[in-house]
C-alpha cells in the first residue's frame, strides 16, 4: 500500500516536472521568444520528470520494501536535478521574463517536494519490514 | 593552390580572432542568457575581459548582471547610443533604467553618449554605478 501511494505521488510530481516547461508555466520559448539557456533547461527537465515518472511507475507495480528504497533514491537524485539544473544550464535572470517567474519557481517548488517525499518515502521503507 | 587555401584560412580566421570589438559575428550567442545576439539591436553590448577575451550580450541588462554575479574583469564595454546606434565607450555611456525599453531579455537598460538625452528617460547613472539598476 505505501509503495503505490508513494508512486502515485512521485508519478504525478515527475508529470509535473515534464509538463511545467512546455505546457503549464512555458518557458521564454513558447512565450515568443528565441531559444536560450532556458529552453535547454526546460527541455533537462523534461527528461529528469521523464526518468521520476518511470521510477515511479516501477513502484506501482511492486511492494517490495527494496523497490521503495531504490525508487526513493532515484526520486531522490532526481529532485535534487530538478532543482539544480536551472543553475547548472542556466536561465534568464531578468525578472520581467517568464522563465524567471513562472517555470522556474515551480520547478523548485516541485523539486522541493519530490525531495520531501521520497526521503518519507525512504524512511517509510525500513519501517514495518523484518529482517528474515 | 593548397597553399593559397590554408594562408587564406589563417588570414581569414585571424582576422575573426583580432576583428573590432564593434563587429559581432552572425550567430554568436549571449554570453549570459545564451540568446542569439541581434546585430541590429541597440541594446547589445561588447565587452572585453581578461586574457582579452570577448563577450557578447544581447542585453545591457546581461552584461550587468553576468558581471555583478561573476565579479570577472572588465578591460573594456561598448554599448550602442539608444537615439543614435552608435557604438560608445563605457567611459562616456549613461545608464538609465526604464521599462519602457523593450530590450530582449526585459532588463529594460539603455545607454546614452549625451547626459541630456538620457535624462530624458530617467536618472542617468555611469558605468560603476549601473550595476545597481538591475535586480535579480
Amino acid at each position: 500500500m505505501r509503495n503505490r501511494v508513494v508512486g502515485v505521488i512521485l508519478f504525478l510530481l515527475g508529470l509535473l516536472v515534464t509538463l511545467t516547461p512546455r505546457f503549464i508555466l512555458p518557458v521564454c520559448e513558447y512565450h515568443g521568444f528565441p531559444a536560450m539557456n532556458c529552453s535547454h533547461t526546460g527541455i533537462a527537465e523534461m527528461f529528469v520528470g521523464c526518468i521520476l515518472m518511470v521510477s515511479a511507475l516501477g513502484l506501482l507495480f511492486s511492494t517490495s520494501h527494496e523497490t521503495l528504497r531504490w525508487a526513493t533514491v532515484t526520486a531522490l537524485v532526481t529532485g535534487v536535478s530538478v532543482i539544480t539544473l536551472p543553475e547548472a544550464i542556466g536561465y534568464c535572470h531578468s525578472s520581467n521574463m517568464p522563465c524567471n517567474y513562472g517555470t522556474m519557481p515551480m520547478l523548485r517548488l516541485t523539486g522541493s517536494a519530490i525531495i520531501l517525499v521520497s526521503l518519507a518515502g525512504f524512511v517509510l521503507s525500513f519501517k514495518g519490514y523484518r529482517k528474515a | 593552390m593548397a597553399r593559397v587555401s590554408i594562408i587564406l584560412g589563417i588570414v581569414f580566421f585571424a582576422s575573426y580572432l583580432y576583428a573590432g570589438p564593434y563587429s559581432v559575428p552572425a550567430g554568436t550567442k549571449c554570453d549570459e542568457c545564451g540568446m542569439t545576439v541581434d546585430q541590429n539591436s541597440k541594446f547589445i553590448s561588447v565587452v572585453t575581459g581578461k586574457e582579452e577575451r570577448k563577450l557578447f550580450f544581447c542585453d545591457i541588462g546581461d552584461m550587468l548582471y553576468h558581471f555583478r554575479s561573476t565579479g570577472d574583469e572588465i578591460r573594456s564595454v561598448s554599448v550602442r547610443d539608444y537615439v543614435t546606434s552608435e557604438w560608445i565607450d563605457d567611459r562616456n555611456a549613461f545608464y538609465v533604467m526604464n521599462k519602457a525599453f523593450i530590450t530582449p531579455i526585459g532588463w529594460g537598460v539603455a545607454a546614452f553618449s549625451k547626459e541630456s538625452d538620457a535624462k530624458q528617460w530617467g536618472s542617468p547613472v555611469a558605468f560603476q554605478n549601473a550595476f545597481s539598476l538591475i535586480k535579480k
